[in-house]
């Protein structure tokens, strides 16, 4: 059962209605009943782990919150009897407990999803290195099926888990909430990793069925099949097929199969986030958005903070800020003051970007391509930290107004080029192969007024559909520069009823026409994670 | 409860003017089906029938299968077609003829296919002359869950028939007049010296019988001979390099050979027709390894007719290989 599926719709519809008909304090009981059904329609092995890192969060969360209630009972209850000392000791000594069930739970929910991920990248590398030395190879008889949306899941327990440590909010008291907050169907496969604070409120509280929000989530669902059905499934076989077979094109294809890619990713992503958004929004649940126009970002960094956002907050919180607030960042910073301010706030800042990004690029994939391609991610960010006041400088000296258009259209289009490239590396294969595409680009200087040399997939009734994707890729840009001012839901929403459903209705009628075909084959391709 | 019904007010508006333009969209492409049309006009004329999938499709002219056995012929095959459709297309035409003679084209791998294939089945469903039949096979073979491949390709044709009325009114429709057989150009496939040595025997066809498939084939056959029809097995050539390639075609020979023994129905072979190499050839007979070319497809027509003929009047053992290990014994490539 595919999310674009008539299978899927169905179960939706299903959970729609019953949702709406059972009483309101018992719709989180069918969106969890719904969750586990869905996983076990499309992983009946998979619900077990699922299971075991619902069980294990919710144990460990009930227990350090144990702890910490214990701790401010029995200091309120003696906090005249205790000295200072006394009081710091035993909050140490709370705090221990608290860190050694923290760590054995990230242990064995980080190690599960290490172990299905990294298992056999681990094996391939250490035997590269077994060959070397002239060891013999391990032999790699595992068949793993990673468990359908184990990066997502986890990382978003592992938020409340640790959330729950840092004393932000208390520990779920109801297993079944905290599961259904584990396995939430529409976010499972591949995200937004949500925060459990803003998500419990959504999921538990009580819905009333408003015509505004069916309607709004059925617009925003269309959309979003448009964008992964017509957009990102028509492009995605010559994108294939330009990644497959570079080296037979010339440069100017491979470049074009780079852009063509950027576009595909983010149709296919977005797609899916405006299909789960949509499908809450109809649940009266507002998931956490996860892209804010992220091809019209200035630099990289902005880009990262518009693309995938909550994987970006995730890894702020949780990783960067841990790392970069730590006390041996900040003694890092001190002992380097002497090399000037900004070199001290930076020296520091770049080691935590390093990790962060290292371990980003590796939860995007188990690959060296994954890992180069965090770094180079991060370096760009750390760069531009450590660049900035040589950037100030030349834009005094040259007069460049920052709020110039122009200036501003410039930054935009070479941060979408640099992003696009970047995005390339671990999605031809290898490592190498990834550098071999970009540099066919640079390499393959054949210019040719040949149409059918230089887009390949342009050919006979490939023509329309491509046609009819890039006419909506198009009416999609647009739309996304209307909604800079004001959320185009809300110009929409002003139309007159009959041009509102006519343009639906155009909508769905290409879906049809172009989208289903097309989609036959194109899975999502954030699912893998 | 404002809300709600107003949600489904509009909703049922948005399904209506949905439905309406698809209606009206398939209709369109339906009504458009020429080769159902083409046998309704030839309803009670047609004696000898083709049925088969797209081996069969691109291989028998009824042209000249009319002319040299003094019949009235129609090749009823189709792309992709399942067993299910064959059954339901053959049944249509059995009522509604006195047929004497039923060619099954049997592929390689037309009983070792699934029962049901969506794509096969959505071809078979516009050509069933009642609107009852057609709901009837579309319901009882595609999964409801399937439906939207169906419903696209039923759509989109049915949207292009319609502009192409609308924009070219003058436009006379494609008539099927090959009595159901639909040509291909050729294509060069022989093979080169290295590929001959790469390719021989380099893979195997899947052998195993879906026994589906033989459930239905016995009901066509019953139903044939409940018609007074004869029925004819017949298995269309192949190109030389797909026979080369595959190094287990003497199972699948094998396995018709018995059914064919065990349904008492005449078998031909034409892959194992001694004249292959003479009549057929990679360069110019074939579209592509399994699909002759509109060349190959009058040779072999011509063949078949030929042998039919001869087939009253003497054995015609000797003038087939016994396997297709002999056969490729004196394969052009084993030169």
């Amino acid at each position: 059962m595919t999310i674009t599926s008539f299978a899927f719709l169905t179960f939706c519809f299903l959970t729609l209605i019953v949702y709406y008909i059972v009483p309101k304090r018992a719709q989180w009981v069918v969106l969890l009943f719904s969750s586990i059904i869905f996983y076990l329609i499309i992983s009946v092995n998979g619900i077990f782990f699922v299971l075991l890192t619902a069980s294990t969060i919710y144990l460990s969360a009930r227990l350090m919150q144990s702890l910490s209630d214990q701790k401010k009972l029995y200091l309120k209850q003696n906090k005249q009897l205790l000295s200072k000392e006394q009081k710091t000791q035993y909050k140490e000594k709370i705090q221990r407990k608290r860190r050694i069930i923290l760590v054995l739970t990230l242990l064995l929910n980080i190690g599960i999803l290490c172990f299905f991920k990294y298992c056999h990248f681990a094996i391939n590398s250490s035997n590269s290195i077994l060959i070397l030395f002239g060891f013999e190879p391990i032999e790699d008889n595992l068949n793993l099926i990673i468990p359908l949306g184990i990066s997502f899941y986890t990382f978003q327990s592992i938020g409340y888990l640790v959330d729950v440590y840092w004393e932000y909010y208390s520990a779920e008291k109801n297993y079944f909430k905290a599961l259904l907050f584990v396995s939430f169907f529409p976010q499972m496969t591949q995200g937004p990793i949500s925060d459990f604070e803003q998500l419990s409120k959504e999921l538990f509280s009580e819905h009333s069925f408003t015509y505004n929000n069916y309607s709004r989530g059925f617009q925003r669902m269309l959309w979003g099949f448009m964008k992964k059905m017509v957009i990102a499934n028509i492009l995605a076989p010559w994108v294939k097929d330009v990644f497959a077979n570079y080296h037979s094109y010339i440069g100017l294809t491979a470049f074009i199969g780079i852009f063509m890619y950027s576009i595909q990713i983010y149709a296919d992503f977005s797609g899916y986030m405006d299909i789960m958004c949509g499908y809450c929004e109809m649940l009266d649940i507002k998931l956490a958005e996860n892209f804010q126009r992220p091809y019209f970002s200035k630099n990289v960094a902005e880009y990262w903070r518009r693309w995938h956002m909550t994987m970006g907050a995730w890894f702020k919180k949780y990783i960067y800020f841990p790392v970069a607030m730590s006390n041996w960042s900040r003694k890092l910073g001190k002992k380097t003051i002497g090399f000037g301010k900004h070199f001290s706030e930076t020296f520091p800042a770049t080691i935590a970007l390093l990790i962060t990004w290292t371990a980003t690029g590796l939860w995007h994939g188990a690959s060296w391509a994954y890992i180069v391609w965090g770094i180079v991610n991060g370096i760009f960010i750390i760069l531009s930290l450590w660049l900035e006041p040589i950037y100030a400088f030349l834009r005094e000296k040259l007069h460049i107004n920052e709020a110039n258009s122009l200036w501003r259209v410039f930054q935009v289009i070479r941060t979408y080029v640099l992003v696009s490239f970047i995005k390339v590396i671990p999605e031809v294969g290898t490592l190498s192969q990834g550098l071999g595409l970009i540099g066919r680009g640079f390499s393959e200087h054949t210019i040719t007024s040949s149409f059918s040399t230089l887009f390949p997939f342009l050919a006979g009734e490939n023509l329309l559909k491509i046609a009819i994707a890039i006419f909506m890729l198009i009416l999609w840009i647009i739309l996304s520069f209307l909604q800079r001012k004001k959320p185009i839901r809300n110009y929409f929403a002003k139309l007159p009823l009959w041009l509102r459903m006519a343009a639906l209705l155009a909508i769905f009628f290409i879906i049809v026409v172009v989208g289903i075909p097309a989609s036959k084959e194109g899975a999502f391709l954030y699912e893998a994670f | 409860m404002r809300h709600f019904k107003k949600a489904i007010l509009v909703s049922l508006v948005f399904i209506i003017i949905a439905a309406v333009i698809s209606a009206t969209s398939i209709s369109v492409y339906f009504n458009d089906v020429s080769d159902r049309k083409i046998r309704s006009e030839l309803a009670g004329e047609l004696d000898y029938l083709i049925i088969g999938a797209s081996h069969g499709l691109r291989a028998f002219v009824p042209s000249i299968i009319d002319d040299n056995l003094n019949c009235s012929s129609y090749n009823l095959s189709g792309a992709l077609m399942t067993f299910k459709g064959r059954e339901a297309i053959l049944n249509e035409e059995l009522q509604r003829n006195h047929v004497k003679n039923v060619i099954f084209e049997i592929s390689y791998n037309a009983l070792t296919r699934p029962l049901n294939e969506i794509e096969g089945d959505l071809h078979v469903v516009p050509r069933l002359n009642s609107a009852k039949g057609r709901v009837a096979y579309f319901l009882s073979n595609i999964d409801v869950f399937h439906w939207d491949l169906p419903y696209s390709y039923y759509f989109t044709n049915g949207t292009f028939s319609l502009l192409k009325k609308i924009l070219r009114p003058s436009a006379q429709d494609t008539q099927d007049s090959n009595k159901g057989y639909a040509p291909l150009n050729a294509t060069d496939l022989t093979l080169n010296k290295s590929e001959i040595q790469e390719k021989y025997n380099s893979n195997t066809n899947e052998t195993t019988i879906n026994k589906e498939n033989i459930v239905v084939l016995e009901k066509m056959i019953d139903s044939c001979r409940k018609a007074g029809a004869n029925v004819i097995f017949v298995v269309t050539p192949v190109s030389d390099s797909c026979i080369w390639e595959s190094s287990n075609w003497d199972v699948f020979y094998s396995n018709l050979k018995e059914l064919s023994a065990e349904y008492n129905v005449k078998l031909y072979d034409f892959n194992l027709l001694k004249a292959r190499y003479q009549l057929f050839n990679d360069k110019i007979s074939f579209y592509d390894n399994y699909h002759l070319s509109n060349d190959g497809a009058k040779l072999f027509s011509q063949s078949y007719c030929n042998i039919v003929k001869m087939s009253d009047k003497q054995a015609i053992d000797s003038l087939f290989y016994s396997s297709y290990s002999e056969m490729k014994e004196d394969s052009p490539y084993n030169q």
